[in-house]
């Protein structure tokens, strides 16, 4: 095969700008990359010098960097070298100034051809949207319809409304963010997404506190939190991942970065003005039938035993609130 | 509960009032048999001629200010300046030393700082001493007037200067925590703390409260001056220990009320359970239910409370006991849907307490699924306690049954003001006496 180099120059976002290819390379070809016009490769890059590398294949095939007395030096697997003299590269990636090069030869190895799965279901993803938006209308009429209301269809009915509302300006805005960062819309899978997640907050919630009062958990705070961040982290990962590029790692670290943020402030706060509230008491909770009760419950004995603990949590609370706020007195 | 020593925003309406209904009052004063009033009127005139050197008027007044914060009366009950009046009408100046201040105005217009000797908010009392004057001590009557007895009642109202009303003193009311005598006569704002004495003169009350009626008014008995009397040793209270003694007083009214409560608790059987109902005479109990036959899941309720709340300062009444019962069923709805109902009557239902920051601190709670003597319930127990009285508690109690598919009870019990123990002790029995027997 004959040897070759092939100069990719990489925009912010890891896409292809300009791709330079320089066939039949020997072991004296000598490739220079510079902003000046006597380079083989011309970056604009204002913290590039005018003839700031030069790459070469050597008699093994590898490829090797020289550094030509450049200011900035050059970036290698994110170590700053400078004064580089016949280099091997270990990988393909490659940073001088501010721009990021990809260098490849035919001795690389490619990723197998990606299934087009699109291609053989072309109606896959519009299913599973349809499939999510039936389950969040189907729970949302349940939902209503255990409330037993005087007009049940018309409630449903402003509900489903509502929904609609909600989820057109959501996947609206999605959509625009996909548009602008990749140039379509992709509307369907952001609509199964968005229609997922409320039905997750809503029927899966409801599933979820289901199972705490089976099992009197008294931890339900706390678990309905977390599953708050965890669907509220699931769900903005989906919309990135259609939305943007960006690798799935960063993705994932974003979304739960954020998500992170939002539901522990919220919490915090809501925490903050409950302890300020003097005539707050906790929630009972949703109760559902006895007979789905698995748990047994405590001896009305235990029960009233543990209620010293009670009055250390209440000392404990009228301390915090006179170290808050001590009187004048 | 209405207070009657007079506040500075209530004044004007009150004069408004009484504006409107002096008139023809006036008018058919005239048109009434002139004997029978005039030997009325000769006896009031004579006790008033002979009392009025002995009751004052308290007034407290803001910081430096110059126009009252309010006023009440006072009665001298012993040599050497020391008068009698409601606590409620010194509690600003006793509990805010700093921003209040309180003087005496005697009828021949006298003034002088009051300090504090000792007071009794179980019963509403304050001893105070004036400083630089020695009036006639009032005597006081040892016995309960019988019903029926005439009464007059002296005190300020408003900006009218002391006057005497005629009344009545309809018994003893014994049906209550800390009992008090029924007077079926004017009393107005500004009386609080003034006496009302029997026709020879002697104090049988002192002004107290009226109860919102016409002519429902209520005395402190005298014989509650008594003890207040004995303690007087005419050294200033300590500040440091005023919020310690109140407590105590709040815990000795709680359980007093507590243990006059008879075991086993009274209850009354609805729909198959057994709820805690008129558990003392004291507590006054109102039931009630929907009507509407098209509403899927019927509510009835009973609600018995004690009326028995103390003034502890501006804001923060406590020492009182109330429950309520909801009895929910459905023959129409299945379990499912039975039990959102049921989810949203508790919140609605929900015995959030009142109080403000300035005097209470938030609840802490404990909530498990609880098994009864005879049927499971949700309970969640709630307490706080309270900024500047150590040692007293609000609890409330919420319990919802949870034995059957398609009824259900909600239950929740409100204590304040009282020790810890004392109180857990009462929620014991309360939850106790919850049954279910079909």
């Amino acid at each position: 095969m004959v040897p070759l180099i092939v100069v990719e120059v990489l925009d912010a976002q890891g896409e292809v700008r300009a791709r330079h290819r320089f066939a039949a390379v020997t072991a004296e070809t000598m490739i220079r990359i510079g902003r000046a016009v006597t380079c083989d490769v011309i970056l604009d890059d204002p913290h590039v010098a005018a003839e700031h590398l030069s790459l070469r294949r050597d008699a093994a095939g590898a490829v090797r960097v020289t550094d030509l007395g450049s200011a900035n030096g050059l970036t290698l697997s994110g170590k700053r070298i400078a004064n580089a003299s016949e280099l091997a590269l270990s990988g393909p990636m490659l940073s001088l100034g501010r721009t990021r090069l990809r260098i490849r030869t035919e001795a690389e190895t490619l990723a197998p051809e990606l299934v087009d799965r699109a291609a053989t279901r072309p109606h896959r993803s519009l299913l599973v949207a349809m499939l999510c938006a039936a389950g969040m209308f189907g729970f949302s009429a349940y939902d209503k319809w255990l409330e037993a209301p005087t007009n049940l269809v018309g409630d449903v009915a402003s509900e489903w409304f509502a929904l609609t509302a909600l989820i057109t300006i959501w996947v609206g805005l999605w959509a625009l963010v996909t548009r602008i960062n990749i140039g379509a819309w992709r509307w369907t899978p952001h609509i199964a997404v968005a229609c997922l997640a409320m039905l997750m907050s809503t029927g899966g919630a409801w599933l979820l506190e289901m199972v705490c009062y089976a099992f009197q958990a008294n931890h339900a705070r706390a678990a309905g939190l977390c599953a708050i961040f965890l669907l509220g982290a699931a769900t903005l990962y989906a919309h990135l991942r259609i939305a943007s590029r960006q690798a799935t790692r960063r993705i994932a670290t974003v979304a739960v970065l954020v998500t992170g943020a939002i539901v522990s402030l919220a919490g915090w706060s809501s925490q903050q003005s409950r302890e300020r509230d003097v005539s707050y008491v906790e929630e009972i909770g949703p109760l559902f039938p006895p007979a789905v009760r698995l748990a047994r419950a405590t001896p009305s004995k235990v029960f009233l035993d543990e209620l010293g603990t009670l009055k250390r949590a209440a000392d404990d609370r009228r301390i915090t609130a006179l170290t808050q706020r001590p009187d004048d007195d | 509960m209405q207070f009657l020593e007079v506040s500075r925003p209530a004044r004007l309406a009150a004069w408004m009032l009484v504006a409107a209904t002096l008139l023809p009052m006036v008018a058919s004063a005239s048109a009434a048999q002139p004997n029978a009033t005039e030997a009325m009127s000769a006896s009031a005139r004579d006790l008033l001629a002979r009392l009025r050197p002995s009751v004052v008027q308290i007034r407290t007044f803001y910081g430096a200010n110059v126009s009252e914060a309010g006023h009440g009366s006072g009665f001298a009950v012993a040599a050497g300046g020391v008068l009698l009046t409601n606590y409620h009408v010194v509690a600003d100046a006793v509990l805010y030393p700093n921003q209040y201040r309180m003087e005496y105005h005697t009828t021949d217009g006298k003034v002088g700082a009051i300090s504090v000797l000792a007071f009794d908010i179980r019963h509403d009392l304050a001893l105070v001493h004036a400083a630089g004057i020695d009036l006639v001590p009032l005597a006081l009557r040892a016995d309960v007037p019988p019903r029926g007895e005439r009464a007059y009642s002296l005190g300020y109202p408003l900006d009218l200067g002391l006057v005497i009303t005629e009344g009545v003193v309809n018994g003893r009311v014994d049906d209550a925590v800390e009992p008090h005598l029924y007077y079926s006569g004017a009393l107005n704002p500004g009386v609080s703390g003034g006496p009302t004495v029997d026709s020879s003169g002697r104090v049988v009350g002192v002004n107290a409260f009226g109860a919102g009626g016409e002519l429902l008014n209520f005395l402190v008995p005298i014989e509650f001056a008594m003890p207040l009397l004995d303690q007087r040793g005419h050294a200033p209270l300590d500040p440091h220990q005023l919020r310690d003694i109140i407590a105590q007083q709040v815990k000795a009214h709680m359980s007093s009320m507590l243990g006059a409560i008879p075991a086993p608790l009274a209850t009354q059987r609805v729909s198959g359970y057994a709820l805690p109902a008129r558990l003392a005479g004291f507590f006054t109990c109102n039931a009630g239910g929907d009507t509407d036959m098209h509403e899927p899941v019927h509510s009835q309720s009973m609600a018995c409370q004690t009326h028995a709340a103390l003034y502890l300062e501006e804001g923060l009444n406590s020492g009182d006991l109330r429950f309520r019962h909801y009895l929910l069923s459905t023959d129409q709805l299945g379990a499912m849907r039975f039990a959102r109902r049921l989810s949203q009557a508790v919140v609605a239902y929900g015995n959030r307490g009142s109080g403000t920051p300035r005097h209470v601190t938030p609840y802490a709670c404990r909530r498990d699924s609880v098994a009864l003597q005879t049927f499971d319930a949700v309970v969640r127990v709630c307490a706080r306690g309270y900024r500047q009285y150590p040692g007293l508690y609000d609890l409330n109690v919420t319990a919802v049954s949870q034995n059957r598919p398609r009824s259900a009870v909600v239950t929740s019990l409100a204590v304040t003001g009282v020790e810890y123990s004392t109180g857990i002790e009462f929620v014991r029995k309360f939850l106790g006496a919850l049954q279910w027997s079909p």
